[in-house]
């Protein structure tokens, strides 16, 4: 299709300010968050393909009349929230008209009957959570990597790990309507809120849970542009502490029994003494583990009772109680999984675990992590692995990730770095490891190996609600 | 290969995790509301730090290239720092604008208004190109050109705002301070030449004004530009290393002055609030000196906006950006008018004259247009009439 006939057209759906055709303005939106992403930013890759057009609506009109467009035309559609995934799921597979949602940014209710929020899907976890401080509340996980700058729509669209979601749970175990733009154009509703009439807020009525088909779909079967979110009381009182083992194992099982019992809102854990000397040097001498527990209340008594079972706890198994600067910093600005990233994982895997279960995954890691360092050595790497697990799920489970980091610059270390992270995939697929943030990442066509039935079963809705293939393309392998 | 002779920039392109926290974040954590103002305005990716740090990549990976559309995207890019400010990777966004700006002037990519602009500073020595003698401001203060203690004027004070300088003059010379001053032998800073990209420039303007400064025999420089300021204390020493003399701005220097009891302030009936330049806030980390002189200001009321200190918002006029998109200026210093006039203030205190020209013409725009009014002031005129000192 010209791309001057779609730049016309949408030129006239949302004005000259916000649609971009150069070349620069389609390369600003084609990376995400890791470098997962970049390792593909390179001439000599033929999976790079920045979109063509660039597009930024206000309201859901617009995306429907954008949505239109793209059907009519056939042009395949990405749609972009803040660019925060690492997954790929943003980066087109095929070059066409990339929305970016983040002007789309308005709370529509704030509904304290339902004790729940309803956001345009665009709105950042930043704003999101200051407006909703404006009222004494919070949502119940608090967002993921990319924290302020990701968005709503974003985190629904991948299932996102969040802050705070051992206690709360991912995101989209939150999430109680949605509002999608099919790749048709129709706009539907989910939940309660099918019901014009309906002043409430409800997920698991009217029929079948229509909002999980589209919850974790990487955009692949149409658009998020409404979100109804749990809400909850601002919590004043808060705690967290760090402590120190001599064995991973004994880290695993404190955590395990802690966020079991309800104790922890989040947490933190280094697994293994390689991951230890690179986040947190100060450790003493034989520290194979150091985790940062956190946790918030409404009742100071509340956070006493945690505090104790956290110590009692820690006893039992023979931690020690070390100072709390790893704790304060992560607890402070929330940029622990980004700082993390930035320094450690910038080709991560990313994968839900039981916290319990860590040790029998941790050794196949370790020894394929090894090789890799052993690799990226011989073309001048450094040694920066890291094996990482956050309260990114609920109890008693976690955000399992695992990577390393090497010069990026170089494209002989890009390629092995993809290799790597293909391998690492594989690892956890044969592990039986739950993935929630698939995109493009090689894992899901790893998964629908094991599993053709549910491949065909998601291939047959794509067809059905997307025949001309507009949608994402490339998104879960579909 | 762009970049190659900055290793560090170079790497910092790829350490860049893309968490966006430099575009608009809005955190009550982190006490940033808003984060890049021309993304504020412009609202599209390629403007905030993390598009321009990803469109640098590109051009280093070639998967684009220089053009003239993107010259004039780089060239929009005001250097206020607040994208470093927050980045948790550290991300030197204004540094990467400046080398890519350098690169475009290397290619001639540059727009024919910023060519002009350097030649007149090329052959007058003053961003505006002005012909009178730059020391007129001075020409019955018969002040000495060597001394221990220099002042380095700059050309806005020089040409545009006189009276800043002779205020800066009486001040200190009623606290008992005797300062020097170059003359016709200061030149601009070189700002505007390192902001443009015209390095070899700017490395020349360096080297003149310290010769000169060596000349005069000083042993401290002070500064009323918070531009000039972070030129001399940061991008000098980049060139030449450790700079031979102390440089002090405008607002330390009557800081200590008060402290040591040498200025006294009379009542002064306003309700100020302070505007910190980025050059000198972000990029120098003064912060406290200039809200403690006015606070000290009898009968006079203080209010904070809500973005201050590191986070405060850009007056919009990014040393050469308010010239070449003067639209996109008024946008962001009419918002930052807005939020002084919220909390309730009615004159706006800074530190900087470029400060100054952006948020006047701000607030002259929306006193036509809403009858907001709300005057703007460089801290040295508060100062002085506060002291009651005639200028």
């Amino acid at each position: 299709m010209d791309n001057n006939y779609l730049y016309e057209k949408l030129l006239k759906i949302v004005g000259s300010e916000r649609v971009s055709k150069e070349d620069f303005a389609c390369l600003a939106v084609s990376v995400e968050s890791t470098a997962i992403g970049i390792s593909f930013l390179s001439p000599f890759s033929e999976n790079f393909v920045p979109p063509k057009i660039v597009v930024k609506p206000q309201t859901t009109n617009q995306v429907v009349d954008i949505i239109k467009l793209a059907n009519e035309t056939k042009t395949p559609v990405i749609v972009r929230g803040g660019g925060c995934g690492g997954s790929m799921g943003t980066i087109s597979a095929k070059k066409g008209i990339l929305i970016d949602m983040t002007d789309m940014d308005r709370i529509v209710d704030l509904d304290e009957a339902s004790m729940a929020v309803r956001v345009q899907a665009g709105i950042t976890w930043g704003k999101l959570r200051h407006e909703l401080n404006k009222h004494g509340f919070r949502p119940g996980p608090l967002g993921p990597h990319g924290t302020w700058g990701a968005t709503i729509g974003g985190a629904l669209s991948y299932d996102s790990c969040c802050i705070d979601a051992n206690r709360y749970g991912q995101l989209s175990e939150d999430t109680l309507t949605l509002q999608v733009v099919l790749p048709n154009g129709d706009v539907i509703e989910t939940g309660s809120q099918m019901n014009p009439k309906s002043h409430v807020y409800h997920r698991y009525c009217n029929g079948p849970d229509i909002a999980g088909l589209f919850l974790g779909a990487s955009g692949a079967f149409g658009v998020i542009t409404e979100a109804t979110l749990r809400i909850y009381p601002h919590e004043k009182y808060t705690v967290h502490a760090t402590f120190g083992f001599a064995s991973l194992e004994g880290a695993c099982k404190v955590l395990h029994e802690i966020s079991g019992a309800g104790c922890i809102d989040d947490f933190w854990m280094l697994c293994g003494k390689h991951t230890v000397e690179l986040g947190y040097s100060q450790a003493p001498e034989k520290t194979e583990s150091i985790v940062a527990l956190y946790a918030a209340a409404q009742d100071p008594r509340i956070i006493d009772v945690r505090k104790e079972k956290w110590m009692e706890t820690a006893k039992k198994y023979e931690a020690k109680e070390l100072d709390s600067s790893f704790a304060d910093k992560y607890a402070s600005d929330y940029t622990g999984i980004a700082t993390i990233a930035g320094q450690s994982l910038s080709w991560g895997v990313c994968n839900i675990w039981p916290i319990k279960r860590i040790p029998e995954i941790y050794n196949p890691l370790e020894t394929l992590l090894l090789k890799y360092e052993r690799i990226m050595k011989d073309y001048g790497g450094k040694k920066l692995w890291s094996i990482v697990a956050v309260g990114g799920a609920k109890h008693p489970m976690c955000d399992f990730c695992y990577g390393f980091t090497a010069d990026r610059s170089d494209p002989k270390i890009r390629t092995q770095a993809y290799a790597a992270l293909q391998e690492l995939q594989k690892i956890a697929i044969e592990h039986g490891a739950p993935f929630y943030d698939l995109g493009r990442l090689p894992a899901a066509a790893y998964l629908w190996e094991k599993d053709e039935s549910a491949h065909t079963f998601l291939r047959t809705i794509k067809k059905a609600l997307d025949p001309n293939d507009i949608m994402n393309p490339g998104s879960l392998m579909l | 290969m762009f970049l190659n002779d900055k290793p560090e920039l170079k790497e910092q392109l790829y350490r860049c995790s893309k968490c966006g926290y430099c575009r608009d974040t809005i955190s009550d954590e982190l006490d940033f509301y808003h984060v890049c103002p021309v993304y504020d305005v412009l609202r599209m990716e390629h403007f905030c730090g993390r598009g321009r740090a990803t469109i640098a990549l590109g051009l280093r990976e070639e998967v684009i290239q220089f053009s003239e559309p993107l010259a004039n995207l780089v060239y929009t890019d005001l250097g206020c720092g607040a994208c470093r400010e927050i980045c948790p990777e550290n991300i030197d966004i204004p540094a990467i604008t400046r080398a890519l700006r350098k690169e475009i002037v290397d290619r001639g990519l540059e727009s024919p208004k910023l060519k002009q602009i350097f030649l007149a500073l090329k052959d007058k020595h003053n961003i505006f190109g002005e012909e009178k003698p730059r020391s007129n401001w001075a020409y019955d203060l018969d002040l000495p050109n060597n001394g221990k203690t220099l002042y380095f004027a700059g050309c806005s004070a020089s040409y545009t705002y006189p009276e800043t300088a002779r205020a800066i003059i009486n001040i200190l010379s009623e606290a008992g301070l005797k300062v020097a001053y170059l003359g016709e032998d200061e030149w601009c800073c070189g700002a505007p030449a390192l902001w443009s990209g015209y390095m070899e420039f700017f490395e020349n303007i360096t080297r003149f004004n310290l010769s000169a400064i060596k000349a005069s025999k000083a042993k401290t420089v002070i500064f009323g530009c918070a531009v000039c300021y972070n030129t001399f204390k940061t991008h000098y020493q980049s060139i030449i290393g450790k700079l031979p003399f102390k440089t002090l701005h405008i607002s330390e220097v009557i800081y200590d002055l008060m402290v040591k009891g040498r200025i006294h302030l009379q009542s002064v009936r306003k309700k100020f609030t302070y505007h910190d330049p980025c050059h000198l806030g972000r990029d120098e980390k003064v912060y406290e000196p200039p809200r403690e002189i006015i606070k000290k200001i009898p009968n006079s009321e203080f209010y904070e906006m809500p973005r201050n200190r590191r986070s405060a918002f850009c007056c919009g006029e990014g040393v050469i950006v308010s010239t070449l998109f003067p639209n996109l200026t008024r946008k962001i210093s009419a918002n930052r008018i807005s939020e002084a006039k919220e909390i309730g203030a009615n004159a706006i205190v800074t530190c900087c004259p470029g400060c100054v020209t952006t948020l006047s013409k701000a607030a002259a725009w929306l006193k036509s247009k809403e009858k907001v009014e709300i005057g703007v002031y460089d801290l040295p005129i508060v100062v002085a009439e506060a002291m009651r000192l005639k200028l």
